[in-house]
C-alpha cells in the first residue's frame, strides 16, 4: 500500500513539475506587455488627421477616448495610427509597427500570409457569418464544383430562411459559382421541399444554412442516417468583407483580450463603438483566422 | 454544497496539480501589464451540469479545456447538486465564473449586485437569443390546453429555474392564471430530466421544460424533450405541448467583477472566439453550427430580474401570512 502511495506521489510530482515548467514558459511569453499599435482608416473623421500618435498626444476627443480606453484595458501604451485609406494603412504596417489593423477585401491582400483575421462586424440584422452546406446526391458523382451551374442550385427563400439568402449568394460568389450578380438559383419554400428537389434531380445541388442541415439530418443524433445519401461539396462560412487583423504570431492572450474588449464595446462604450465601426455594423464579432482568405474549390470544406 | 467533478481517489492529485500550476502562492503588486495571474492562479467554473445530463457536462468540460489553453492556467469545473448551489458559490466568491440560467443569475444579482456580470449568451444562426418555456403533458392524456389543467398536478423544475419556474409563472399571472391556486398541487422535480421522467411515469399531469431553435408557430428543433429523445430516454411522440411562454433571454456565462479586468476580457473573448477558433471542439458541445456567443450585460436580463424580485416578494408575503 505504501509502495502504491509513493508511486502515486512520485507520478503526481513529476507531472506537476512538468506542468509547472510548461505554464511558466507560457507566462513568460504572455507577460511581455507589448505596446498596442492600432491602424484605422479614420483620419478624415478626426481633428488629428493622418499619422501615429500616442493616447496622450491625440487631440480628437473620440480618438483619444478610444486609445485611452484600450490603455485602461490592456495596461500598456497604445498608439493610434490614422490613415485616409485602408490601403495606406496596410502599406505602412511595418513602418508604424502596427499590430492591430482594420482592413477590407480590396486592401487586405498583402497581409494574408502573415496576419490572421480576428474580428469582423455583425450586420444590423443580427445575422452573422453562419456556415453553409452545399450538397448533392451521393449517386451523382459527375456533379462537381468545376461544372456546377448557379441555375441548377436549389436554395430557400421563405421565412425565416430568406434571412440567409444574401449570405448564401456571398459564399457561392466566394467559390466563383456565380458568374454575375444577376444569376439566381432554384427557390424552394421549405427544407423538405429543398431536399426533394435534389432527390428528384430538379436541381444538381442545394445550399442550406448549416444549422438547418444539422437539424434536418439529425447531425446531433449519433445513429442518424437521414443524410447518408448526400455528399457535402462545400461546408464553409462566407468570407468576411472587413476584419480587424492581427499578426499570426500574436500571443493567444492578446488575441482573446482584443476580442473580449471589442465585442463588448457597443455595450460599455457605445460612442466609441460608433466611431470605430464606421457605422457599418451592430457589434464586433470574432472570426476564424482565414475569414479574409480567398476561397478555393480545391479546399471547400473548412471544418 | 459544491462538489468537485473529480473521482474521490484523485482529489489529492488534483490539488497537487493546481498548486503546481499556480506559480505565485501570494498575490503580489502588479508589476507588469499582464501580471493578472498573480491574483488568480486557477479558474473555478461552476455549473449544474452532471452525469445525469452528459451533453451538458461535456459542454462545460470542453469549454473549460479551451479556456485553460487560452488563459494558460488550469480551469476546474465544479458541479453543484442544484441551481442554488451555483448561485451561492458564485455569490460567495467560491467560483470565479459560472454557466447558469437567467433566473439563477437574477438571484446572484439580488445577492451581490454588480459583483457579478453576465458577459455572454448563446445566439443561433437566425440571430435569436431567446428560448421558450413549454408546458407539456402526456400525449395520451385528455389535456389540450392550459385551461384543461385546472386543479391538476404540475411539476416545476426548480425554484431557480428560469424556463421551468420563474418565467412561466410570471406569464401565467399576466394571462390571469394564478399559478399558486390554479393547479391542484405543484412540486419541484429538481432538474428538467427528472421533471419529464416524472410526467412520463404518471407522477404529475404536466411539467414545464425549455425548448429552442424554433418558435411556437414553427415548432422547436432543440430543448429538453428533443435532447432526452436523442438520449433514448423517451419517445418524443409520447408528449404534447399545451402552452408556451417566451422568448426568454438565453442562459448567461457570469463572471465575478472583483477579478482583474484582464481576466474578464480574456474570458469573454476566448469563449466568444471558440466557435471560430476551435470549431471541432465547439461541434462536440452539441451546439448547432452557426450558433455563437453574443455579448450581453445586466440590461439583457432586467425583465427576468424584475420577475424574480416580485416572485421573492410574493413568497415573503405568503411567509408572513399575507396574500399569495
Amino acid at each position: 500500500m505504501r509502495m502504491l502511495y509513493r508511486a502515486w506521489t512520485s507520478l503526481a510530482l513529476i507531472i506537476a513539475g512538468a506542468l509547472n515548467f510548461g505554464f511558466a514558459d507560457a507566462q513568460e511569453t504572455v507577460f511581455e506587455a507589448q505596446p498596442l499599435v492600432v491602424s484605422l482608416p479614420l483620419a478624415t473623421q478626426t481633428t488629428d488627421g493622418e499619422g501615429c500618435k500616442s493616447a496622450s498626444n491625440l487631440v480628437d476627443p473620440t480618438a483619444k477616448a478610444y486609445a485611452q480606453y484600450l490603455e485602461s484595458r490592456f495596461n500598456t501604451r497604445v498608439t493610434l495610427c490614422l490613415f485616409n485609406t485602408i490601403g495606406e494603412a496596410v502599406e505602412a504596417v511595418d513602418k508604424t509597427k502596427t499590430n492591430f489593423i482594420w482592413v477590407d477585401e480590396e486592401s487586405g491582400g498583402p497581409l494574408l500570409e502573415t496576419w490572421r483575421s480576428s474580428m469582423t462586424l455583425l450586420p444590423s440584422n443580427g445575422i452573422g457569418r453562419t456556415p453553409f452546406v452545399l450538397f448533392r446526391l451521393n449517386s451523382q458523382p459527375e456533379i462537381n464544383l468545376e461544372n456546377l451551374s448557379m441555375s441548377r442550385i436549389g436554395f430557400l427563400n421563405q421565412p425565416p430562411h430568406q434571412l440567409h439568402v444574401d449570405a448564401a449568394r456571398k459564399i457561392l460568389s466566394d467559390y466563383d459559382l456565380m458568374a454575375d450578380a444577376s444569376e439566381t438559383g432554384v427557390a424552394s419554400s421549405t427544407i423538405p421541399a429543398l431536399f426533394e428537389a435534389v432527390q428528384k434531380r430538379d436541381v444538381d445541388a442545394a445550399i442550406l444554412e448549416a444549422s438547418s442541415w444539422a437539424i434536418y439530418c439529425g447531425v446531433l443524433d449519433a445513429d442518424s442516417t437521414a443524410c447518408d445519401g448526400y455528399e457535402i461539396m462545400i461546408y464553409d462560412r462566407p468570407s468576411a468583407s472587413h476584419a480587424f487583423m492581427i499578426p499570426n504570431d500574436t500571443a493567444l492572450e492578446r488575441h482573446y483580450r482584443l476580442i473580449g474588449v471589442h465585442i463588448a464595446l457597443h455595450l460599455k462604450r457605445p460612442e466609441l463603438f460608433e466611431w470605430v465601426s464606421q457605422g457599418i455594423g451592430s457589434e464586433f464579432e470574432p472570426t476564424e483566422a482565414s475569414a479574409m482568405v480567398p476561397k478555393s474549390i480545391d479546399n471547400p470544406v473548412a471544418f | 454544497m459544491v462538489k468537485i467533478a473529480v473521482p474521490q481517489g484523485l482529489v489529492s492529485f488534483a490539488l497537487i496539480l493546481v498548486t503546481a500550476c499556480s506559480g505565485s502562492s501570494e498575490p503580489t503588486e502588479r508589476q507588469h501589464a499582464d501580471d493578472w495571474r498573480a491574483e488568480i492562479s486557477s479558474i473555478k467554473y461552476g455549473s449544474t451540469a452532471s452525469e445525469e445530463d452528459p451533453i451538458a457536462l461535456r459542454r462545460i468540460e470542453l469549454a473549460a479545456e479551451f479556456l485553460s489553453q487560452a488563459a494558460g492556467i488550469p480551469v476546474r469545473v465544479y458541479q453543484t447538486s442544484d441551481y442554488n448551489g451555483t448561485v451561492q458559490a458564485l455569490s460567495a466568491g467560491q467560483l470565479q465564473m459560472a454557466s447558469m440560467g437567467a433566473g439563477a443569475y437574477s438571484n446572484v444579482d439580488s445577492q451581490i449586485g454588480g459583483l457579478a456580470d453576465p458577459i455572454l449568451a448563446e445566439r443561433n444562426s437566425y440571430g435569436q437569443t431567446g428560448y421558450y418555456s413549454t408546458m407539456i403533458v402526456r400525449a395520451d392524456s385528455p389535456y389540450q390546453s392550459i385551461e384543461d389543467l385546472k386543479g391538476k398536478t404540475l411539476a416545476y423544475v426548480d425554484f431557480n429555474s428560469t424556463s421551468g419556474y420563474i418565467y412561466p409563472r410570471w406569464k401565467m399571472d399576466e394571462q390571469g392564471i394564478n399559478p399558486d391556486t390554479f393547479f391542484g398541487e405543484a412540486a419541484m422535480a429538481g432538474k428538467s430530466t427528472q421533471a419529464v421522467l416524472a410526467l412520463s411515469n404518471g407522477q404529475f399531469d404536466a411539467t414545464i421544460v425549455n425548448a429552442h431553435s424554433g418558435t411556437p408557430e414553427t415548432g422547436f428543433s432543440m430543448g429538453t424533450i428533443k435532447r432526452m429523445a436523442r438520449q433514448g430516454l423517451i419517445d418524443e411522440d409520447e408528449f404534447r405541448i399545451v402552452w408556451t411562454a417566451g422568448p426568454i433571454p438565453r442562459s448567461p456565462r457570469v463572471v465575478r467583477t472583483d477579478l482583474p479586468t484582464e481576466f474578464q476580457d480574456l474570458i469573454r473573448g476566448a469563449l466568444a472566439a471558440m466557435p471560430y477558433d476551435a470549431p471541432q471542439a465547439y461541434a462536440k458541445m452539441a451546439r448547432l453550427p452557426g450558433s455563437h456567443y453574443r455579448p450581453v450585460d445586466r440590461r439583457f436580463y432586467e425583465e427576468i430580474i424584475e420577475m424574480r424580485t416580485k416572485e421573492i416578494e410574493r413568497h415573503r408575503r405568503r411567509a408572513i401570512g399575507g396574500e399569495g
